[in-house]
């Protein structure tokens, strides 16, 4: 096999499991983090729950 | 001729593919619009006035960013200019990056760059609107690199100058930006003693402005020793404060933290990090003098000691941030991890490379190439459309310009003063802002010198400012009403009083709506100006006694502080014209040669 062609395939090949493992990781994490009720002055809490 | 072209984009690779994760990353911010994120808040046209100079009674927290940019948006629209910033921060750090992983190939360089751009510090300073931290961040490989070749005995100091002053747009940054040259210099172990001189003096010069202006607000420079704990570095998710920082967050707000980093995945991508730059350690050893490996060690060190000391060593960082002028630049500390970047991206490029290269069969390795490079990426991808969202552009409500046009026609019938900002409270959740969390832009909008509360609030936690004008204000409001009310901020040298409705009744609401804080406020003396559904606006009568004077209202002060700008310009200008003269000379000479 031509070597450009076998090199860009792999690069096809690992950008689509790179874009598979995103995926993944989306679904994952697809709900944001609870955070505490909140002031509307607040500036920002260090309290993940 | 084609070896050129080939040779021109293997350059211009890492800049090219920095610029598309960068537009990933910033989304829609990007779109028409001003983009409003906690401390991030740009206005269409940010009027130059005294407080911008360091003259004000609050903190000088935004010198020089607030004069750069309201000088610089008389050439280039406000909004152009925020997406130019935060654009041009993220290009410019990936090629950087890439520029510190030596060798040819390309692997490196674009694994290094997708680091460097793609990682929790970015999307965390991003989300809590830091931009002139990620302009510092974006200079560090290029200041160390400038700073090497200084060291190395090269006529260097003119670039190395330009790129301190673009990192040193908010103090901060003038300190990382500090640690960084002075390690790369000094790293070396002969001669550096004049270059480590004048490398010093030029960050002192460029760093001059929000030095003195610090300097003559004299004690109210310490800060409230309780912002130690509260800005701490956090854990995220399953890992604890010090992995966190170690993967380069960490940062005190859970709110702008990334879903993925909460959860098992940010721990496995710090793990896959950490093993690709370990698989680079060999290379770097035997292919980088041992000078520089010391130097961005040792800033690596600095940037994780402070990152890590408000939660390490509570109380002495407290007893400093209390009793030290100026100390209260370290209570949040997470902002110097941006110095354990540059290291973490170099070995992460330098390892992804070596990976790539030990596959025996070329096109398999590439391939692995490829994955390592999209790691940061995969494993983060909640960074994308603008951090998940939070950086969305919005455009003002008209009725802001309605109060700008009405506050500037009494600027020029000579109607003298500042604007109070009310609620007395820094932060809204505008609902034109799609209720994103940000400081209250109110006061940059308009044209006028502005006094807003510096009192912070974290997870319900007061952190007591350091204006004591504002805390007088604040009693003010908190004790007295009518016509006593009125004069005694025309006192304090108020000229115009603005009441953002939305926020007054959103405190209300919640029914943290304290007299203090003068959401409800009747000044039935003063000039209506304007009466619309978001805001109110009152003219004060003119003080007629004696106006309290702030810290820098002195003559030495403003002499002092006109010194400190002067000295600033100056270095900058020396080395623009250093610099272009040095290209126009290495040109000539190419041209003799040729």
């Amino acid at each position: 096999m031509n070597p450009f062609l076998a090199g860009l395939i792999a690069m096809i090949v690992a950008a689509l499991l790179a874009f598979f493992t995103t995926f993944g990781v989306v679904n994952t994490v697809s709900a944001e983090p609870k955070q505490p009720e909140q002031n509307v002055m607040d500036y920002g809490t260090n309290q993940a729950e | 001729m084609r070896g050129r072209i080939g040779a021109a984009g293997l350059r211009a690779a890492p800049a090219l593919w920095s610029a598309v994760l960068a537009v990933l990353v910033l989304g829609g911010a990007l779109g028409p619009g001003y983009v409003l994120s906690y401390d991030m808040v740009w206005v269409p046209d940010l009027a130059v006035r005294g407080d911008f100079w360091g003259t004000g009674s609050s903190l000088p927290r935004a010198v020089p960013s607030d004069l750069v940019v309201a000088l610089l948006d008389e050439v280039v629209p406000g909004m152009l200019l925020q997406k130019v910033a935060l654009l041009g921060a993220l290009v410019v750090a990936g090629a950087g990056a890439a520029r510190l992983v030596p060798g040819t190939g390309l692997v490196g360089p674009l694994a290094a760059a997708t680091l460097y751009v793609w990682n929790p510090f970015v999307a965390e300073r991003l989300g809590i609107g830091h931009w002139p931290l990620l302009l510092t961040y974006a200079s560090l490989p290029w200041i160390f690199l400038c700073a090497r070749r200084l060291a190395a005995g090269e006529r260097a100091l003119p670039q190395l100058v330009l790129w301190v002053v673009l990192a040193s747009l908010s103090p901060v940054g003038g300190i990382v930006a500090g640690v960084m040259v002075v390690a790369a210099v000094a790293a070396s172990a002969r001669g550096v003693r004049r270059p480590l001189l004048v490398a010093t003096g030029a960050v002192l010069a460029v760093n001059a402005p929000w030095i003195v202006a610090g300097a003559v607000h004299g004690s109210a420079t310490v800060s409230d020793p309780a912002a130690v704990a509260l800005f701490a570095a956090q854990g995220e998710g399953v890992m604890p404060p010090w992995l966190a920082v170690l993967g380069l967050g960490g940062i005190w707000n859970a709110e702008v933290v990334p879903a993925s980093r909460t959860t098992v995945v940010g721990l496995a991508a710090l793990v896959l990090v950490l093993a690709v730059c370990v698989a680079g350690l060999t290379t770097w050893r035997r292919r980088t003098p041992r000078a520089e490996r010391h130097a961005l060690v040792a800033v690596a060190v600095v940037g994780l000691v402070v990152a890590l000391a408000g939660r390490v060593a509570p109380d002495a960082v407290a007893w400093l941030v209390g009793h030290v002028p100026g100390a209260g630049l370290l209570r949040d500390g997470t902002r110097f991890v941006a110095l354990v970047a540059p290291l973490q991206a170099l070995l992460f490029g330098l390892g992804a490379a070596r990976l790539a290269a030990a596959v025996p069969v070329r096109a398999v390795g590439l391939g692995v190439g490829t994955f390592l490079v999209l790691v940061p990426v995969m494993t983060m991808p909640d960074a994308a459309r603008g951090v998940s969202g939070r950086l969305e552009a919005v455009d003002f409500p008209e009725e802001y310009a309605t109060v700008r046009q009405a506050v500037e026609r009494d600027r020029q019938a000579g109607h003298p003063g500042d604007v109070l900002l009310l609620p007395f409270t820094s932060y809204r959740q505008p609902g034109w802002n799609d209720g994103r969390r940000t400081l209250d832009p109110l006061g940059r909008y308009l044209p006028a010198d502005y006094l807003a509360s510096d009192t912070l609030v974290v997870s319900g936690e007061e952190i007591a400012g350091e204006d004591q004008r504002a805390a007088r204000v604040g009693h003010h409001l908190a004790t007295l009403e009518g016509p006593a009310l009125e004069q005694a901020l025309a006192g304090e040298g108020i000229g115009w009083v603005v009441l953002d409705r939305e926020a007054a009744a959103a405190l209300a609401a919640q029914e943290v709506d304290a007299p203090g804080y003068g959401g409800s406020v009747e000044l039935g003396s003063a000039e209506v100006l304007h009466r619309g559904t978001l805001l109110t606006a009152w003219q004060l009568a003119t003080p007629t006694g004696h106006v309290t004077p702030g810290p820098a209202d002195t003559a030495p002060a403003r002499a002092l502080l006109a010194l400190a700008w002067g000295l600033a310009a100056l270095t900058l200008l020396t080395a623009l014209y250093r610099s272009v003269g040095t290209r126009v000379t290495s040109r000539r000479q190419l041209r003799r040669s040729d």
